[in-house]
């Protein structure tokens, strides 16, 4: 095969494994704060 | 301070936060155009070398990290403050991730270059036993429901499971085989345009790392809020029980 399609494959990991992590974070902040805020009857 | 002015403060984030994601995103973006578009194939391994931009970095803030871990397990012991244990926790998650894209990468390579995907060469060994180790560490989080408990198992893991990352550091120079020594080394083993390339990269993958597991610490902090304030709730309501 192609070191082109090394390449592709080592670096389409890299960002989709990072970019995938970082999204569940955000959304698992996202969800911690509308739970956290529900329960304190909507303090900031 | 009130229940109220907990959940409050809980919900701010660190200032440092946003800023830090912020340039993360500017600074891999640019590190990465860098090292992917502008270099020059290297002389032997043409342009798989490439792939160092990614396998490098990765490999050193997962070591990074596995050091943060055993400085805030060694602050848990000593302050037995959890905050401490929600940091170390968040560094070893993210640590892993990091340490599990370097040995995929370092297959990647791998193939095209020594013709295999794996081999049981002393580098890559002991990069998989560190891998072990703070997968054991994550899993045995799962294992009690007692926080403090939980802090101090993970605390011990996290200080005695960083004795094999030097061992994952000095083992190219220990057993020489047949993966290369470190990349950037003071004797110099590769051309200085890659190692500044290299270096950047690093720098760009550390802002990252940094912002990763502040907003992972973040997040674990809010959720134990939500679990006090649940807990709390329970007993306000088995006394009004009563």
């Amino acid at each position: 095969m192609s070191e082109w399609f090394y390449i592709w494959l080592a670096f389409g990991l890299t960002w989709s494994v990072v970019g995938g992590y970082s999204v569940w974070l955000i959304g698992r902040r996202k969800a911690a704060t509308a739970a956290l805020r529900g329960s304190n009857g909507g303090a900031r | 301070m009130s229940n109220g002015g907990l959940l409050a403060e809980a919900h701010r984030q660190p200032h440092w936060l946003a800023p830090t994601g912020w340039l993360a995103l500017v600074a891999v973006v640019a590190a990465q155009v860098t090292g992917f578009l502008i270099s020059r194939p290297d002389r032997v391994m043409g342009n798989l070398q490439k792939i160092m931009y990614v396998h490098v970095p990765s490999a050193w803030v997962a070591m990074l990290g596995f050091f943060l871990v055993f400085v805030a397990s060694m602050l848990y012991l000593w302050r037995r403050d959890l905050k401490y244990d929600r940091l170390a926790a968040s560094a070893t998650e993210v640590s892993v991730l990091f340490t599990g894209l370097t040995l995929a990468l370092g297959s990647i390579w791998g193939r095209p270059t020594w013709g295999i995907w794996w081999t049981w060469d002393p580098r890559l060994t002991s990069t998989a036993i560190m891998l072990l180790i703070y997968v054991g560490y994550l899993a045995l989080r799962s294992f009690t429901e007692d926080e403090e408990r939980r802090a101090r198992w993970s605390a011990a893991v996290g200080v005695l499971g960083f004795l094999n990352v030097p061992i994952v550091y000095f083992s190219v120079k220990w057993w020489r085989t047949l993966h290369q020594v470190q990349t950037v080394d003071v004797t110099g083993t590769i051309g200085s345009s890659y190692a500044i390339s290299l270096i950047i990269n690093s720098l760009a993958f550390m802002v990252l790392f940094a912002w990763l597991v502040g907003l992972r610490t973040h997040v674990a902090g809010l959720e134990r809020q939500r679990e006090a304030w649940l807990e709390e709730q329970a007993l306000t309501g088995s006394e009004a029980n009563v």
